[in-house]
């Protein structure tokens, strides 16, 4: 028998988000269609069009030493043709966003190669190399992991996961780089990553309804679904916290955990 | 000194300045009401002074039923995603040790 990857424990909602995003033979569904140009102007690395910057020649250019290793590792485009290295950083609400920092850390190692990413309580920074950072960026905006009002792009000031969301259901940001439009019901970017104005609005659809964000969310709440209700998921974390506590003091000791909890 | 009550609303979600502008309004019509000040994390933004409002702090003279049932509807009205109110002292009403060395009255 083959063995299968479970990727995470549980049967509620969050814990199957969890595994479909972490199973890197899942297809992320495409939810909105973002241009290019358009994901370019958002992050604000180059401008549409430019060419890239680079840090060294091409790696064919360079003659690199023999090495096992470089021969059954494929470098990716954006290695092969030297480019910089950028990055891109989302905040995820704790208001049922569709994905969280850390299962994006999870999600994004089992699926892109190439990259570094770095986990904060309500953000989420990946590095790449220029191109693949851009193909990394623009599945992550079209895809379900991203919502219009609960997740940010955001390069610096991304306080705002925390807080109450707005009157329209936004998600709080000091830059103002997403306005709502009352009219159309869509988010518009109408700043870069950066805060940096851009030329024409960039519109990344309406966000979806809150029944809709709570079967789609990875996030345990208590007015949600909570650890509590998936005793496979409790008992990982009883688990871990035991092991945590006991693991390394008396290592010998049979786990006890408290019924009921 | 008299230290009087103050009645604080705590809305569900973050309010625009349009809309707690409504709300002090209707509130300083009131002569039970000496003060309102408002709070909430800043916008970065060219206009000046950009900011959505997280706290309401209604001073009274005396905090009695009929006022925090005016104060409720008022809430009602303009808050229809829910609030808290609470009563208690939120702000300063008396000079400290540090206003004291800067001369502040």
């Amino acid at each position: 028998m083959t063995y299968k990857a479970q990727f995470h424990p549980g049967s509620s909602d969050p814990s199957k988000n969890r595994k479909k995003y972490m199973d890197p033979e899942y297809k992320l569904q495409k939810i909105r269609s973002v241009s290019d140009e358009d994901v370019v102007r958002v992050l604000g690395h180059r401008q549409p069009g430019e060419d890239y910057k680079s840090v060294h020649p091409p790696l064919e250019e360079m003659g690199e030493p023999e090495c096992s290793v470089r021969e059954l590792v494929e470098p990716t485009p954006g290695t092969k043709a030297g480019d910089r290295i950028r990055y891109v950083q989302f905040t995820d609400s704790v208001y049922f966003a569709p994905i969280s920092p850390y299962q994006r850390s999870w999600m994004y190692s089992y699926r892109y190669r190439g990259m570094d990413s770095g986990t904060l309580s309500g953000r989420h920074v990946v590095e790449a190399r220029e191109r693949d950072l851009e193909a990394i960026s623009k599945e992550l905006i079209e895809s379900e992991t991203f919502d219009a009002a609960r997740t940010g792009i955001r390069g610096r000031t991304v306080h705002g996961h925390a807080l109450r969301l707005d009157e329209n259901g936004i998600m709080f940001d000091a830059m103002q780089r997403y306005v709502f439009d009352k009219s159309t019901g869509e988010v518009k970017y109408v700043k870069d990553m950066v805060g940096q104005e851009i030329p024409a609005p960039i519109s990344v659809g309406k966000p979806l309804p809150e029944e809709e964000l709570k079967t789609r969310t990875t996030i345990y709440r208590a007015d949600g679904v909570t650890i509590k209700d998936d005793p496979e998921v409790l008992e990982m974390v009883q688990n871990v916290h035991w092991e945590r506590s006991f693991g390394g003091f008396e290592p010998f000791k049979e786990a006890k955990f408290k019924e009921g909890l | 000194m008299k230290i009087r009550p103050e009645i604080q609303i705590f809305p569900f979600k973050l309010i625009s300045k349009e809309t707690a502008d409504k709300i002090t309004d209707e509130l300083t019509r009131f002569d039970f009401v000496t003060n309102v000040s408002v709070h909430g994390p800043s916008i970065q933004s060219s206009q000046s002074e950009n900011y959505m409002v997280g706290w309401i702090w209604i001073e009274v003279e005396d905090n009695n039923e009929n006022v925090q049932k005016i104060i409720k509807d008022i809430c009602d009205e303009f808050l229809p995603f829910g609030y808290n109110i609470e009563v208690g002292r939120f702000t300063k009403y008396k000079k400290g040790v540090s206003d004291y060395i800067k001369g502040l009255n």
